[in-house]
């Protein structure tokens, strides 16, 4: 049993951090009636100790523009579509604990920014800005999920797709989540279920979990995290 | 009084010709009686609030300011011809409709037997069973009243069958109407309490295309449980005509209990 591209059962979210490259990572873990390794290797089948899995998301970073290709509006227009796929993602999940007065980050998404009405375009465009309202996101999923992080108790449907035709990596749907969710609690009967693969998706291989012929290490970060920012180590406890 | 005091005296008040449904009909006495918490539901599924319900859960139906918003021309059609879409706005919110939980198709209900709830929801929220909408003229004015719409559909589609189903009454020539009372204090026992939470998955019937007659899900924030129950499952000594006996609620608990396990 493993998590993958697909529609996993019975996940929960086991960690959830900010590493040291600013990849935030949330790790799923799937229920298994089997308690540990220790046991696993006592089974009468051969059980995948890999019941976890690490998704990534990424800050957005500024479109190369050298040529004049593109208008500021449309650089902004960029941007904006990058951190909005990012926000969604992390108000979906977590819609699936809390109601929207605690989910939505509302004005603290431009925390650290010096972003108002009048400079939104140009501080947008700002490298440092893109990763500050990245870091504002990233700590928002943290702080609000930090209750629920590792509770096996309340479980969910997951489904993930291909990052792409070259890379095999298992990632979120990013656009239209409230009616393409991504995941569903598994109090929702399965006949009942919104989670499926959209006609592009399939048309596109998005549903194939299969590696590519390309090397993985190609598509892997070129460093480890070293240090990481955990709920735990923010907020104390766990 | 407290807002539970009407389960001392839950029951249906003697029917009096007295009011006449809109656009004519039979006079009859289409809403329950004004100060107890109930829905009126009838053999064609028409569905009646009384006054304390309405008043209660803000079920009325409001002005509403009216935008117009022109349509993009068609082939041909001139700017004399545009039409256009209105939009509806309210000052002070669109108020209240229900839910109707079916605890059979409720994902996560946990309890020996199974009953009807009921959960107040704002009527701009997607699909909402009970007094969730209605016309509105040109002004931004509700063609009819909460009290006197009687909407059928679901009443037909779903709740018809589930009173059938969960409670035994069967509307028909012999029996036209059954009182469903709004409650959530039970012989101890805090509905609201126990089964209301920050988030909620309720059970909803596909009622049109390929999947009709299946369950879907919907998510609600903060949504108040209450049960809603006939009267006379309530309150088992009262009948049409009496408008008189009290019961305790100690009686009433007993009386019931079966269906309360939880």
């Amino acid at each position: 049993m493993s998590i993958g591209v697909g529609i996993n059962e019975n996940v929960y979210i086991s960690a959830v951090e900010l590493d040291s490259n600013n990849y935030l990572n949330i790790q799923f873990k799937q229920k298994s009636d089997i308690a540990n390794p220790f046991e696993a290797l006592q089974a009468d089948d051969v059980i995948d100790a890999k019941d976890t899995l690490d998704v990534k998301l990424f800050a957005p970073t500024p479109r190369k523009n050298d040529d004049g290709k593109f208008t500021e509006a449309k650089l902004v227009d960029f941007v904006t579509t990058d951190i909005n796929k990012t926000k969604g993602i992390i108000q979906h999940l977590l819609a699936g604990y809390v109601p929207k007065e605690q989910y939505a980050i509302g004005k603290a998404i431009f925390d650290g920014c010096g972003m108002d009405a009048t400079n939104y375009a140009e501080r947008l465009l700002n490298k440092d800005v893109m990763l500050q309202i990245h870091k504002n996101l990233s700590n928002h999923l943290i702080s609000v999920l930090r209750p629920f992080i590792g509770d096996s108790t309340k479980l969910f449907r997951l489904l993930l797709i291909r990052t792409s035709k070259d890379k095999h990596f298992a990632t979120f749907r990013s656009t239209r989540l409230e009616e393409n969710p991504f995941w569903e609690d598994m109090d929702v009967p399965k006949e009942a279920s919104k989670l499926a693969f959209s006609a592009y998706e399939i048309k596109e291989g998005l549903n194939d979990g299969t590696p590519s012929s390309r090397t993985e290490s190609a598509d892997k970060p070129k460093t480890e995290p070293a240090n990481t920012m955990t709920a735990a180590s923010v907020f104390g406890g766990q | 009084m407290s807002f539970l005091s009407f389960l001392t005296t839950a029951g249906v008040e003697e029917v009096k010709a007295s009011t006449k449904r809109p656009g004519g009909g039979k006079a009859k006495q289409w809403n329950p009686a004004a100060t107890v918490l109930a829905i009126r539901l009838w053999k064609d599924g028409s569905v009646f609030p009384s006054q304390a319900l309405a008043d209660k859960f803000d079920l009325e139906y409001r002005t509403a300011t009216v935008e117009k918003v022109p349509l993009p021309l068609k082939d041909g059609q001139t700017e004399e011809e545009r039409k256009f879409k209105n939009n509806y706005y309210w000052v002070s919110g669109p108020g209240n409709g229900f839910d109707v939980i079916d605890s059979r198709l409720w994902p996560g209900y946990k309890a020996e037997g199974h009953m009807l709830f009921i959960a107040p929801v704002q009527k701009d929220q997607k699909r909402v069973d009970l007094f969730g909408g209605v016309l509105y003229d040109d002004n931004g004015t509700p063609k009819n009243s909460v009290m006197d719409q009687g909407s059928p559909s679901y009443g037909k589609e779903v709740l018809l069958t589930a009173v059938k189903e969960l409670y035994g009454i069967e509307l028909g020539a012999e029996r036209e109407y059954v009182d469903l009372v709004v409650f959530s204090d039970f012989g101890g026992i805090d509905i609201t309490e126990k089964f209301s939470a920050p988030l909620a998955l309720f059970p909803k019937r596909i009622v049109k295309g390929d999947d009709k007659g299946g369950t879907d899900v919907i998510r609600r924030e903060k949504a108040q449980v209450f049960g809603f129950v006939p009267a006379e499952i309530l309150n088992p000594g009262a009948v049409v005509e009496d408008t008189t006996t009290e019961y305790s609620a100690e009686e009433v608990a007993e009386a019931a209990s079966d269906i309360f396990k939880a």
